[in-house]
């Protein structure tokens, strides 16, 4: 009788080892997947406009303008942070209000329908922007406000407003220096916060504040050298100040030429292209790239990587089915997203079945074991 | 002093002031920041006087920062005549200031009379007349001092610090150990900063001491021991009464000292720190705090060795020194030891930079007033004009201490030598 | 595929768990403007399961133990002496008002509400939690009313724009894309004199109640000479021109024209004529004189026009539309200040009047000088601030006679701030958040504490005075270090000078032996004196 017991004691830990395993095979296929597609497959944007006041009108339009290029091509306002240091859409001075024009021709009205800032007016601060990059935040700062990357992001850092030889300043009240930004990548780099950076800084000596960084995997674009200033771009008489800077306009130029808001198009186009673009002659200064740190040479480095949105979504409708007439929605093409990165690929539903059928037959097993053992008592 | 030139001093004094009062100038001074700061403030005293007759505690919003004890004499009266608001509220305070301008000038008179008879300045024989009519001098240059006028009218409180320091020196010349230590105990209830005067006080009355003995007496372990006691015994006493008013609670203690020694309301005034603790930043904050505090103590040892026989002048020079580096100095602290510095007048035969230190004062008294309705009102200056104005009155004021300092030691080297000094008046 | 999704919700909402309406009243205004206020009500029986609700709000309210919560963020000055009674009151800014379940803990409730909520919104009210921040929060008060598990804060200087519409549209159940809320385009609504975005929740054993409005004055007359009333069709004054049709999973939707603010005692330019019709009038029905009710009807498109029966001119001048008018101004000196409130009765009966002002402690104020002029003082509250914790708070009743007015005025000091605290654009002054007045004509109220009640009861009616700006004398910014040195050379040359005087040893110096030729000027000197 002890000699049964102890034996369907041993079957009984062997049976929960199994089911043990069972774990980590579901672990090992998730990682199978998300490994598959290599260390990134998610894209963030981080929009700062850094200048307060009227007069830097350009400075705002210059970040919603990189705010349009990255939703048009796919990131979603989730992985956007964007950061206004003043309101001149509904500025009082503002003659067409709740509009943002890049351009004298008045096409584009950047502020559209449809923007969410995250961090406005008083709350763009040196203080909050190394927050939000090293993730140290109160408890209770909200979802929007934090830029919850991992190793497997890609981040586009973009800041404008007005520097100088390693500094740029924040509202005319303080300064972040290129020391700070080369420790805030680095604690990002020591955090796995990001897998990739690209950092775009239009200000006057915009490649000064790039010199101290140090982290692997970060490329980072200038608007002009040490010593250099960065222009605007034309005025509009209407709104009654500059509209656009240089650097900001002709990388527009680029994104409307070449890539046009299509995705597979910015698959095509790669960062070099994007870099060589720039003509010191048309910019006024020259354009300062830091590509040392770069992970591949630009050549190999697709704009999409940075600009775009790679969501790879995988759907498991066999195991999640809905129940009722929505699930014929699942079935079918959804509306609202965007066709990005390759097409989604179906579950085999073999897989579901071979995780049910190991767990039924350990118990089985037992179940046979412990009938056996009541069997034999007798 | 005779009685006659008492009363026509005394009335000359008094009617300036009431017309000064009828005229309502008690408006205008009491809000320049010349004469009232947020620990001097009138107007604070009055807001507080509203809080306790509305039944809330005075300390209850962050407006007044003085000790509880500045309340009673303005809340007394309305306990036994409560229902005549215009005496009590009106007539009674401006009273009470022009009645302790004239205790004050009655109390320079005695210092004045009894530093001649005790002979313990070391005098100058060619000033010897002046020295003589110091007992009328003193109470003449406090009453008729257009800067004290003014500072008297504006109802600032700064007058009850000035008197319980002029209250311990009589005594301490009086050789009066109780009395002269309820004054440095007052003075110390009321701002901390006349701490610095205890071993000071104490070399005073081993000076006195040893004028009765006529000899040098040395350390006098008693008196050591008499003058911390009763101070301690009056201090104690001052804050037990501060803690019945206050219905049995400690609360006072925070608003009425930590709260100016940490400098926290920043208000302009011509101190030296209140932009500097506008801009500093916040982790120097205590550092420079501290320092600041330490950097007054640090000249009671120096003076008291090098000055050793000479207890009043290290008084005069150590009340100098906290009224210049006090957090909120008014010009009646910058002019109260102006007026004791007119014992040593005299001396200034040593002193080389006069004229320029004299010119300077008044320079920037005249300035800086205009500079700073320029920035606050007008807004077309900038906190910088009145700030530095500020700074070169400061000047002026250090150079001045240093001076004096410089004099008395050259003064007590030729005593030494036996150099017979004349005053300018006989050297032509 | 929109097809399937309505239907699903369709189905839902016809099990009754939630349900959603959406109102629209548009009322001509005495001076030729156009005041519309869309009302989209959002109730879900269910806690427990939402079909419309927007889950992400009720997350936010469970979780801080929020009963009813009232956030408005507003532009623009509601002029009550022309155009009334606003149809929502609210105060210009951002103002938000909540009453939690229970008080434990409430502090850190409110923390957690505001910054929840500026995510949600893409507002900065997170900038309400900090009392002790200089600069922005104003009025965050408890208790004075009655209830200690109220909260109250108001952001003067938060502006509105695109990025709060765009949230907000979120949360409705249609997205703004079918129904009344097709007719919400951010560059009308910004463009008008005056707008404002609400957000109100109740919680309640019925279940949660959402009701989301805006409420936008619009100028018809812009740029136009001749004053005249002048029809308005719906398209055009939102500047939206794609049909609009009825959410499938609403259960009601109505337009409302409330002419009723153009017959008003006083003044009646239309006489007692019919004031104009609708067009189509055959959906229309009119309920009385004054109002006219559209309801959509599914599958057809609302294109709504409503015309004057007559083109009668705009009056120039007309008196007070409501039963007080405050006006609030401060007078400058140069460190103090003076705060007056002047509320004038403009009716023949007598009124009771609350106020509740609240001075941030940047002002330090000085309540012995605190008069009231005219008026029978009911009773007066008060609150000390401490400085940089709380603010001053204010808070009385005065009986009204009719035609009476009284004035409340108090001096109050200009703070100097450290470096700091004060905002980037420093120039620009700090705020002084509009003061709250409630009237009723109840006389025989002694209640002691100001009666806060939202929605406000019929009795009850409130205002908001204009919020103010008084500037701070500013500190040079670009000067700390400058400072430190200079200040520490004072105390470095005193201690110098003092050092060197005492440590120095005077000793006698014989005079050197003069030359030869020194001798003969010293001789010639002392002959010319």
């Amino acid at each position: 009788m002890k000699i049964l017991l102890f034996l369907l004691l041993v079957i009984t830990s062997l049976a929960i080892c199994e089911q043990y395993e069972f774990n980590i095979d579901k672990s090992r296929i998730a990682q199978e997947f998300l490994g598959k597609h290599s260390k990134h497959n998610n894209n963030w944007a981080v929009l700062v406009c850094t200048s307060r006041f009227w007069f830097n009108y350009r400075h705002i339009a210059n970040t919603l303008s990189f705010y349009h290029i990255v939703k048009k091509l796919g990131i979603p306002d989730s992985n956007i942070i964007l950061m206004l240091a003043d309101d001149v859409a509904c500025n009082a001075r503002n003659s067409y209000p709740a509009q943002i024009f890049n351009n004298q021709n008045k096409m584009t009205n950047l502020y559209g329908d449809n923007v969410e800032v995250d961090y406005r007016g008083y709350e763009v601060t040196v203080e909050n922007f190394m927050r939000m990059m090293t993730d140290r935040h109160e408890h209770e700062v909200p979802r929007n406000k934090r830029l919850m990357t991992d190793e497997h992001s890609n981040i586009m850092i973009y800041m404008t407003g007005h520097g100088g030889n390693e500094f740029l300043k924040f509202q005319d009240q303080e300064e972040i220096n290129s020391m700070d930004i080369a420790d805030l990548i680095e604690q990002m780099f020591e955090k796995r916060r990001y897998n990739e950076i690209l950092l775009m800084v239009d200000t006057c000596q915009a490649g000064s504040l790039f010199k101290q960084i140090y982290s692997p995997n970060v490329i980072a674009a200038g608007s002009s050298m040490i010593g250099e200033n960065s222009y605007s771009h034309h005025s509009d008489y209407d709104v009654g100040v500059a509209v656009i800077d240089r650097f900001t306009y002709f990388t527009l130029e680029f994104f409307e030429t070449y890539v046009v808001g299509d995705f597979k198009k910015a698959e095509q186009r790669t960062l070099s292209e994007l870099f060589n673009s720039y003509n010191p002659n048309t910019l006024h200064s020259t354009p300062f790239f830091k590509t040392e740190l770069s992970p591949k040479p630009l050549e190999s480095i697709p704009i999409s990587d940075f600009f775009g949105s790679d969501i790879k979504i995988n759907f498991l409708s066999g195991k999640y089915g809905i129940r009722g007439n929505a699930s014929a929605a699942v079935n079918s093409e959804p509306v609202s997203f965007k066709r990005v990165g390759k097409p989604h690929e179906r579950s085999k539903p073999e897989k579901t079945l071979e995780y049910t059928w190991d767990f039924y037959a350990t118990f089985s097993v037992l179940f046979i074991i412990v009938f056996a053992a009541s069997f034999a008592s007798k | 002093m005779s009685k006659t030139r008492w009363l026509l001093l005394g009335a000359l004094a008094v009617s300036i002031r009431v017309t000064l009062f009828a005229l309502e100038f008690d408006k205008t001074f009491s809000n320049m920041v010349e004469f009232t700061t947020p620990t001097t403030s009138f107007k604070r005293l009055k807001e507080a006087l509203h809080l306790t007759d509305l039944g809330m505690s005075p300390y209850s919003s962050s407006v007044f920062i003085q000790p509880p004890l500045t309340l009673l004499p303005f809340s007394l009266p309305k306990v036994y005549a409560p229902s005549q608001t215009y005496i009590t509220e009106q007539l009674w305070p401006r009273a009470l200031f022009i009645l302790l301008d004239l205790l004050m000038a009655y109390l320079l008179c005695r210092i004045g009379a009894l530093t001649y008879k005790l002979k313990i300045l070391d005098r100058i024989p060619t000033a010897e007349s002046y020295y003589k009519n110091l007992q009328t001098l003193l109470p003449a240059v406090y009453l008729f001092n257009p800067v004290l006028i003014a500072s008297c009218v504006s109802m600032s409180t700064v007058i009850f610090n000035n008197l319980a320091i002029a209250i311990m020196i009589y005594y301490a010349l009086r050789n009066n150990v109780i009395l002269s230590t309820l004054g440095l105990s007052l003075a110390c209830y009321l701002t901390v900063y006349p701490l610095v005067l205890l071993i000071p006080l104490i070399v005073m009355f081993h000076q006195i001491a040893d004028v009765h003995a006529g000899k040098n007496v040395g350390v006098n372990k008693s008196i050591i021991v008499k003058v911390i006691l009763w101070s301690v015994i009056w201090q104690g006493l001052l804050q037990y009464m501060s803690f019945t008013i206050m219905g049995r609670s400690w609360e006072f203690l925070q608003q009425a000292y930590v709260y100016a020694l940490s400098v926290a309301d920043l208000t302009p005034n011509w101190g030296n720190f209140w932009y500097f603790f506008i801009e500093v930043f916040d982790h120097f904050r205590q550092f420079f705090l501290l320092m600041f505090n330490i950097h007054m103590l640090s000249y009671i040892a120096p003076l008291c060795i090098r000055f050793r026989r000479d207890g009043l002048f290290i008084s005069v020079i150590m009340i100098a020194i906290t009224s210049l580096f006090k957090a909120y100095p008014t010009f009646g602290d910058f002019f109260f030891y102006i007026t004791l510095f007119a014992m040593y007048i005299p001396l200034s035969v040593h002193m080389r930079y006069g004229f320029s230190i004299v010119v300077l004062m008044l320079f920037t008294m005249l300035v800086g007033p205009a500079f700073f309705i320029a920035w606050v009102q007008k807004g077309t200056g900038n906190a910088n004009f009145f700030y530095f104005v500020t700074l070169a009155f400061l000047m002026s004021q250090v150079l001045l201490i240093v001076e004096f300092v410089f004099a008395k030691l050259k003064h007590n080297y030729n005593l030494k030598k036996g150099v017979v000094e004349v005053t300018k008046e006989h050297s032509e | 595929m929109k097809v399937v999704i309505f239907a699903i919700l369709f189905l839902a909402v016809l099990s009754r768990c939630d349900r959603f309406d959406e109102n629209l009243i548009i009322q001509p205004l005495l001076d030729g403007k156009l005041a519309s206020e869309f009302r989209f009500i959002t109730t879900a029986q269910n806690k427990d399961h939402f079909v419309v609700f927007p889950r992400t709000l009720a997350h936010v309210m469970e979780k801080f133990n929020v009963r009813e919560m009232h956030l408005s963020l507003t532009q623009g000055r509601w002029r009550y002496d022309k155009w009334g009674e606003p149809l929502s009151p609210t105060p210009v800014g951002a103002e938000l008002i909540a009453l939690f379940h229970n008080s434990h803990n409430i502090t850190d409730q409110w923390k957690g509400l505001v910054h929840a909520l500026s995510g949600l919104l893409c507002a900065s009210l997170n900038f309400l939690d900090t009392t002790t921040q200089s600069t922005y929060a104003s009025g965050v008060v408890s208790g004075l009313s009655s209830d200690p598990n109220f909260r109250y804060g108001t952001l003067s200087h938060e502006t509105v724009c695109t990025e709060n519409l765009t949230p907000f549209k979120k949360l409705l159940p249609s997205r703004a894309k079918c129904g009344l809320g097709t007719l919400l385009s951010s560059i009308k609504m910004y463009d008008s004199q005056f707008h404002s975005i609400g957000v109100h929740f109740e919680s309640s054993e019925r279940g949660y109640e959402l009701m989301q409005t805006i409420t936008v004055v619009s100028d018809l007359l812009y740029g136009r000479t001749n004053r005249v009333f002048t029809d308005f069709e719906l398209s055009r004054v939102f500047d939206q021109h794609q049909p609009i049709l009825k959410c499938p999973f609403a259960v009601n939707t109505s337009v409302l024209i409330d002419t009723s603010r153009l017959e008003v005692e006083g003044v009646n330019p239309f006489a007692d004529k019919q004031i104009g019709f609708v067009k189509p009038n055959n959906i229309a029905e009119t309920s009385g004189r004054h109002e006219h009710l559209i309801n959509l009807v599914p599958g057809t498109p609302l294109s709504l026009k409503f015309q004057f029966n007559e083109k009668v001119n705009i009056p120039s001048e007309y008196p007070a539309q409501i039963p007080i008018i405050a006006t609030r101004h401060e007078s400058n000196t140069p460190i103090t200040a003076e705060l007056s409130l002047n509320v004038e009765n403009t009716l023949d009966t007598q009124i009771v009047v609350h106020y509740y002002d609240a001075i941030p402690w940047y002002f330090r104020m000085y309540w012995h000088t605190l008069t009231v002029v005219g008026g029978k003082v009911k009773y007066i509250n008060r609150r000390t601030a401490r400085e940089r914790q709380r603010p001053a708070e204010l808070e009385m009743a005065v009986l009204l006679g009719p035609r009476e007015n009284f004035t409340v005025s108090f001096n109050f000091d200009k703070v100097f701030l450290k470096y700091t605290e004060h905002s980037p654009d420093a120039n620009r002054g700090f705020d002084l958040s509009s003061s709250v007045l409630y009237y009723t004509f109840n006389t025989s109220d002694n209640a002691t504490t100001i009666p806060l009640h939202f929605p406000p009861h019929r009795d009850i009616n409130r205002i908001y005075t204009d919020s103010l700006l008084v500037s701070l004398p500013t500190p040079d910014f670009s000067m700390p270090y400058n400072v430190i040195t200079l200040s520490s050379t004072i105390l470095a040359l005193f201690f110098g000078s003092m050092f060197n005087a005492l440590v120095r040893r005077f000793n006698e110096e014989l005079l050197p032996k003069q030359g030869l030729l020194a001798r003969i000027f010293q001789k010639l000197k002392s002959k010319k004196s």
